[in-house]
Order: C-alpha cells, then sequence, then structure tokens
C-alpha cells in the first residue's frame, strides 16, 4: 500500500474518538516503516483530526476532512471544506513565541506548531470558493 | 496507556508505558490525580513511553502545575534519541520540567 485517502463528510456524524481509531488503524496496516516515520505519521494525523473536531461551530457548520498519505512522496495532504481561512503564519509564530517563553497555562496552537517542527515542511493554502483549508506536509 | 508508581520519604514517580494520546489522556489524569502525594518532587519518567501527542502533553502540564502549586519540583525521564523526548524538548516543556539522567 503506497497510499491511503480518508474521506469523512460532515463531521458531526462522527466521534472524534471512532475517526482517530479508524485512521490510526489504517496506519497499523502499512508497509514496514521505521518507528521515527510511523511516529511523525500518527502524530501530524491526530493533530490535524483533533484540530478539526475541536474548532468545529457545532451549531452551524457543515465540515469535510479529507486525508490523503502518499507514503512513496513522504507527504500528507489534509483538507477541511467548509470552513473560513485562518492565518497560518500568526498561529506559527504565536507558537514560537510560547516555545521560546513557556508557560503552565493551556498552550494553543501547540499541535500545528509541534507539526512544523518535526516536518521537513509544511504548506498551508485556502481555497475561497470552496471554502477549503489545504495543510501539505512533507514529513521526511 | 498504562501508568505505574513508586513513592519514598522525598519523592514519588509516574512511570508512563504505552501511548499517550486523545484515547488515552483521560486515564493518564485520573490515575494521577489517585496517586499524587503533596509535598513531595515528582519524576515523570517517560521512557517506556512509545507515542505522545499534544493532548498527552497538555496533561504533562496540567501535572506540572499540580507540582509547582505545590511549591515543589517536577523532572522527566526520557529515552535519549526518542520521537518523545524530542516533541518535550520541541515544544518548550523541558524549560518547565527539565530532563534528568
Amino acid at each position: 500500500m503506497q497510499s491511503i485517502e480518508k474521506f469523512y463528510p460532515n463531521i458531526l456524524q462522527y466521534k472524534l474518538e471512532n475517526v482517530l481509531f479508524e485512521v490510526k488503524g489504517l496506519l497499523s496496516n502499512l508497509p514496514s516503516l521505521n518507528d521515527e516515520v510511523l511516529f511523525k505519521i500518527e502524530f501530524i494525523l491526530e493533530e490535524f483530526i483533533t484540530n478539526s473536531f475541536s474548532h468545529l461551530d457545532l451549531s452551524h457548520n457543515c465540515v469535510d476532512i479529507r486525508i490523503k498519505l502518499h507514503l512513496k512522496e513522504f507527504e500528507i495532504e489534509y483538507e477541511e471544506i467548509g470552513v473560513d481561512d485562518l492565518n497560518f503564519a500568526q498561529i506559527l509564530l504565536r507558537g514560537q513565541e510560547k516555545n521560546l517563553n513557556p508557560s503552565l497555562e493551556q498552550p494553543g496552537g501547540l499541535g500545528l506548531n509541534l507539526i512544523q517542527q518535526i516536518s521537513k515542511k509544511i504548506e498551508y493554502s485556502y481555497n475561497k470558493n470552496t471554502r477549503t483549508r489545504c495543510f501539505k506536509v512533507q514529513f521526511l | 496507556m498504562e501508568l505505574s508508581y513508586n513513592k519514598t520519604e522525598l519523592h514519588q514517580e509516574f512511570i508512563v508505558y504505552g501511548k499517550l494520546d486523545q484515547e488515552s489522556y483521560g486515564k493518564f489524569d485520573s490515575s494521577v490525580k489517585t496517586h499524587y502525594t503533596k509535598g513531595l518532587d515528582v519524576t515523570l519518567n517517560v521512557q517506556n513511553l512509545e507515542y505522545i501527542s499534544s493532548v498527552g502533553l497538555r496533561s504533562f502540564i496540567m501535572l506540572a502545575k499540580l507540582v509547582r502549586s505545590d511549591k515543589k519540583n517536577i523532572y522527566i525521564k526520557a529515552k535519549e534519541g526518542s520521537m518523545v523526548k524530542q516533541l518535550i524538548y520541541l515544544s518548550g516543556f523541558a524549560k518547565l520540567m527539565p530532563f534528568i539522567d
């Protein structure tokens, strides 16, 4: 298996735990990868999926998510469809500031910041027409 | 995730095994609350922790808050070169919970 693609339409109908369980189950069937690579893939996907669920506007939004994992290219593509744009650069900057001066308060933006730090490259784009956020992560 | 707990007169140690993620952090938090003893320094031993997500790191911060409110210190014991150690370092939390050998 060289790639995985999963699509979850209207994630309100799912439970976060179930989606994570299913996605992590798929990872356990991947061809032999070293522990560090598997750790990174699992971490990146868990952070994105958790973010999608925790930032949902439960009363209004109908959000779909699409996950693509391309093992040959060491790339993860994560799309959230039906959401507003975000200031990605600012989130990363805030995360970097928190790393320099960590506090015991609950840190926001931690997951995205750590994804950036353990990856080779992360790109963000937003499609206004389809209201889609796309994160492309090169994890090795 | 499994957690074991050791205590001496001056010190307590939490040893974490397995995976600390969205699925297991609740169990970690409640086990810590059950065992935590006031007035002792804490070592969080993650040498046997295979995986951690940001939710697990947040649980560590909750424990650190508890220890600090008690005016005690918390330290982390992690396996050299592991991804878990790398993430704790990258998150900046090693400044709040220094690594020990």
